[in-house]
């Protein structure tokens, strides 16, 4: 026992170590960019995986029972799940202040990454360590009684993941899809650190006559002779942000409300399959601009409002697959001994919907680009974010259509398509592997 | 249960209006409870405070909110939707719309039935002949332009007739007044249409792929059913097959899908037409976003949502009329 403590205590070591020169090197890169204030960040970040660390201690005492894996894992999630939160709602309240003093898209990408990651995988690597710490000679015995160890579980995990990844690289379609996806959101995340020029430093004199792709500009300027290429680099990690938050956020709202309006029935159900009904019967581009225009034009004000407009389709389809699911034999049985709803829907309904919310969450978070564009293109996104609808909007603004100053408009409109099209091929190649069904069509 | 239509329509008015009186306390709440003071959105903080006042009179924000719930109830229902402030002061709103509200209906109502009329047969084809090449490479063409939002294609062709046909009219819906006035009546029509052809072609090539993919996908399902293998084996000409026995199956989806995108042409419409500054209703939500007409945007946002409503009640009736299994 004493000497596993100690192993263990130089495993918590090593990744405190580690973890200080990954905050070290974050640090550095933000001060290359002249951001002083993510210092703060990373300690308030610091300061979570601690909370994190202590809660997940005071956890594990207080449960004197014996523990099974399932239990820690479980109470790893919860802890996890309730950091995860802490740190979405620290980087939120982040995004907000920022706000309304100077708006900065890379120090609140940096900020965004500094906080959720590091707090995330400081809790997590502290989270395993304590519970190797405290509960491995538990575990150990039980273990022996029940005959799978936790790494032979992690390892059946995997070996599920690399058995549906064999399927999904059948197609080829999907593969190169999300080859392509994956480039794009490389592109997208070093964009600003290789950028020729900062888009948002305005030039100090322009012509007012765009160039076309020359050696010093490799794809033309615009009007304010701005480099078009950088802004490309830089206008991609917005609508990434955007469609993975908004489509996130629709996907949760439908699949909760589709789960609770196929499983309560009744007074539930009316109420929400109305709601539902209503708002599909709302075009969603003027709803969009009926609400941007209220609220006003911010980014965390776009993201909400593709979020809240796009959860209907999801409810419907949650909904109707949990009924199917809902009257089949097993659910009658785990009922009969005495399972609680919660548990029904946890072990029974919810693994058998999953698939179903996967894929729609990936037709999500391409109809929140397509929004997302319709809305920078109408001129209601935020306008001090860059991003490929932001440089169309622009371009429409100084006729570059009528002019035919295609080296504006091709790489911002080909990003667009791009992104939408591999997500759509993404989400119908795995819609192939969950449902083999589907496939004799 | 009797299957009777009469039952059947009167059911689905109530419910019709229902959703009516559910849409005006929605756009009631959305633009007179949540910001608090909307006149404070509309205008200028420094404005005269006696303007304000009057301003407050006659949009009717300084009764009390249960007042104005009421008043707009009744106001939807006889057709009136107040006044404007910015894009024609002081004009009621309803002389105002009607000539923005038909050219939108023209826009999408016509660009509905040509998109799905192409898709409609494309689909078909593409079903049809599963698996060949025609199939395969419509289904990529399908995808690709599913794939693009429906202000590219303005975009793509604005500068491709900008460069081909330099004098093809980019902008408005009908020259502007004095040359349009001086024409004789064949010549204000085919203005009028040549204004109206590069909207209405974007707006159909931005809808056709989807409903061809709807169509395809419905016809799949119903041509692997048995009876169509029946009737195969009791040896019907293939054209008959189509016509007599998958189509008809395969029109409910694809009726119930063209209910639920309207609503999606109704959102490509309103872009395009602040592309083409088309003066529809789309480009009239623009100017009242850019105004902060709010009582514009409001009225706009109403009649386009009561189309949607009303797109799908057309729906649900062609739904009863195609299946007999509908009974509520």
């Amino acid at each position: 026992m004493a000497e596993s403590a100690k192993v263990n205590a130089v495993k918590i070591l090593k990744y405190t170590i580690a973890i200080g020169i990954f905050l070290i090197l974050v640090e550095l890169l933000a001060r290359h960019r002249g951001l002083t204030t993510a210092g703060i960040e990373t300690i308030v970040a610091m300061q979570i995986g601690l909370a994190g660390t202590i809660l997940s201690i005071v956890y594990l005492i207080m449960k004197k029972e014996p523990m099974t894996q399932r239990k820690l894992a479980l109470g790893m999630l919860w802890v996890n799940l309730i950091v995860t939160f802490v740190c979405l709602a620290i980087y939120i309240a982040l995004m907000i202040l920022n706000m309304t003093t100077s708006f900065d898209l890379v120090s609140l990408i940096v900020q965004c990454v500094a906080v959720t990651i590091i707090g995330y995988a400081f809790s997590i690597l502290s989270m395993i360590s304590i519970i190797e710490l405290i509960g491995k000679s538990r575990i150990t015995k039980l273990e022996t009684a029940i005959g799978k160890s936790r790494s032979e579980n992690i390892r059946i995990r995997w070996s599920h993941l690399g058995h549906f990844w064999k399927e999904y690289s059948k197609s080829r379609v999907g593969t190169i899809a999300l080859a392509i996806l994956v480039i794009i959101s490389v592109i997208a995340i070093i964009g600003p650190f290789i950028a020729p020029q900062d888009p948002h430093v305005p030039q100090p004199f322009y012509s007012l006559t765009p160039q076309p792709p020359n050696e010093k500009y490799l794809m033309g300027t615009d009007f304010e002779d701005k480099d078009v290429l950088s802004q490309f680099l830089y206008g991609g990690m917005p609508e990434l942000i955007v469609s993975f938050v908004a489509g996130t956020m629709s996907t949760v709202i439908g699949a909760l409300t589709g789960l609770m309006a196929g499983y309560y029935g009744r007074k539930s159900e009316e109420v929400i399959m109305r709601t539902t009904d209503f708002f599909l019967v709302l075009p969603w581009f003027p709803f969009m601009i009926v609400l941007i225009s209220l609220l006003g034009r911010s980014f965390l004000i776009v993201i909400i409002v593709i979020g809240i407009v796009s959860w209907p389709s999801m409810t419907r389809l949650v909904r109707a697959q949990v009924l199917s699911v809902k009257e089949k034999m097993y659910i009658e049985r785990a009922r009969a001994f005495g399972a609680s709803d919660l548990y029904i829907i946890r072990r029974h309904i919810f693994p058998n919907v999953f698939p179903l919310v996967v894929v729609n969450s990936i037709f999500m978070i391409s109809g929140a680009i397509f929004s997302a564009a319709f809305l920078d293109y109408f001129g209601l996104g935020d306008p001090n974010v860059i991003s490929w609808g932001w440089m169309l909007e622009r371009a429409q603004e100084h006729s570059a259509m009528v002019n035919s100053y295609w080296w504006w408009i091709t790489p911002p409109a080909a990003g667009i398509v791009l992104l939408i099209m591999c997500f759509y091929l993404i989400g119908d190649t795995i819609d192939g592997v969950l449902n083999p069904r589907l496939k004799r069509r | 249960m009797a299957r009777s239509m009469r039952g059947y329509i009167i059911r689905r008015i109530i419910y019709l209006l229902l959703t009516l009186l559910l849409i005006v306390s929605f756009n009631f709440f959305l633009f007179h409870v949540m910001p608090g003071d909307p006149t404070r959105l509309i205008f200028p903080k420094g404005a005269d405070p006696e303007t304000l006042a009057t301003w407050k009179h006659i949009l009717g924000y300084d009764k009390p909110l249960w007042e104005q719930y009421v008043s707009s109830i009744i106001h939807t229902f006889t057709l009136d939707f107040g006044t404007s402030v910015r894009i024609a002061p002081s004009a009621a709103i309803s002389d105002l719309l009607p000539p923005y509200l038909m050219r939108t209906a023209f826009m999408v109502g016509f660009g509905t039935v040509i998109a799905v009329a192409i898709g409609q047969r494309w689909g078909r084809e593409a079903a049809w002949r599963k698996g060949s090449l025609f199939d395969r490479a419509s289904s990529a063409l399908c995808i690709v332009f599913y794939s693009i939002p429906a202000f590219l294609y303005a975009i793509l062709f604005i500068m491709i007739f900008a460069f081909f046909f330099p004098h093809w009219p980019l902008s408005g819906s009908t020259s502007p007044g004095s040359e349009f006035g001086s024409m004789d009546i064949f010549g204000k029509i085919i203005d009028i249409l040549q204004h109206a052809f590069m909207p209405m072609a974007a707006i159909v090539v931005a809808s056709i792929a989807g409903f061809s993919l709807v169509v395809r996908s419905s016809l799949l399902d119903v041509l692997t059913e048995d009876y169509i293998l029946t009737a195969e084996a009791k040896g019907l000409e293939p054209e008959d097959i189509l016509r007599k026995h998958a189509m008809p199956n395969a029109m409910l989806p694809i009726v119930a899908n063209i209910a639920v995108n309207v609503g999606w042409i109704m959102s490509g419409e309103v872009i395009i037409e602040y592309i083409f500054s088309y003066r529809g209703l789309g480009y009239l939500s623009y100017q009242a976003v850019i105004t902060f007409d709010f009582p514009v945007l409001e009225s706009a946002f109403f009649i386009m949502t009561v189309s949607v409503l009303i797109a799908n009640f057309i729906a649900d009736i062609l739904n009863f009329y195609l299946d007999p299994r509908v009974k509520i």
